[in-house]
């Protein structure tokens, strides 16, 4: 398939010159295809996690009251949009469901204080 | 006043930083060896990580729900939403190893320890020293 894009000048002299050192004369042409690869695996990815944290979130509000009635103070983990496990240490849960791309796990009824940080007070520049 | 001979220091010359290392609930550092990174009064959390570093250590393994995360405000007045997760901060010239709470945000490049950590600890910033010192016997 023929496409034809337009490139800004100073990111196409860069590309084609860095592409043509790399893999010769057809050195645009391959990069290009890589770089499209890797676009869509790194996407892929991404959006693997947006979807497995939205997921496991609505798990968490599914299970919130049934967590704070059984489990508190226990550590738990949701992964998987469900209930994986509970422990009494961070470090007996933290392993739990090591194949999903996303993961929630808290202790139960020791919530973080929710802060508001205002980026000009920690910004150096 | 603190003995000198309880203080672990870092060469400071401009911003105040100390050494550390972060290392996920899964074992994995973010460096070999410490990284010096600044002490920011401005920033209320614990630990702040650019959104690179976040991601790279899938630090979204071991999060948060959504519902305690805090809220940053740009200059804008744009808000948004800071991923929270959790780790453990390494201070190798310590020895020691802390539990810390972990913020970041989109686009964020900021790597910085906040007065959630501060507020914990015994730490000297001796500017006209050019140092930053922490007290080994805290907790």
């Amino acid at each position: 398939m023929n496409v034809t894009i337009q490139i800004p000048d100073y990111l196409n002299a860069e590309f084609e010159q860095r592409a043509r050192e790399r893999y010769g004369e057809a050195g645009p042409a391959r990069a290009l295809q890589e770089a499209i690869a890797l676009w869509l695996e790194a996407m892929a990815e991404s959006d693997g996690v947006e979807t497995e944290r939205a997921l496991n979130n609505l798990a968490y509000h599914r299970l919130k009251a049934e967590l704070q009635r059984e489990y508190q103070g226990k550590y738990v983990v949701i992964a998987h949009s469900a209930l994986q496990g509970v422990g009494d240490t961070l470090e007996q849960v933290a392993s739990l469901a090591p194949e999903a791309r996303h993961r929630l796990l808290f202790r139960v009824g020791k919530a973080p204080h929710i802060r508001v940080e205002r980026l000009w007070q920690m910004q150096r520049n | 006043m603190a003995d000198a001979e309880k203080l672990t220091c870092w060469d400071s010359e401009d911003v105040f930083t100390i050494g550390i290392r972060l290392k996920t609930l899964g074992g994995q550092f973010h460096v070999d060896d410490e990284e010096p990174v600044e002490l920011d009064t401005g920033y209320g959390g614990d630990l702040l990580v650019p959104w690179e570093m976040y991601t790279a250590l899938e630090l979204y393994g071991w999060e948060y729900p959504e519902e305690h995360w805090s809220v940053g405000i740009s200059v804008s007045g744009e808000r948004f939403e800071m991923p929270l997760s959790q780790g453990i901060l390494v201070i190798p010239r310590l020895g020691r190893e802390f539990e810390v709470l972990i913020d970041t945000f989109e686009g964020n490049e900021q790597f910085l320890i906040g007065r959630g950590f501060i507020r914990k600890h015994r730490i000297l910033l001796d500017g006209p020293g050019n140092r930053v010192c922490f007290f080994a016997e805290t907790d």
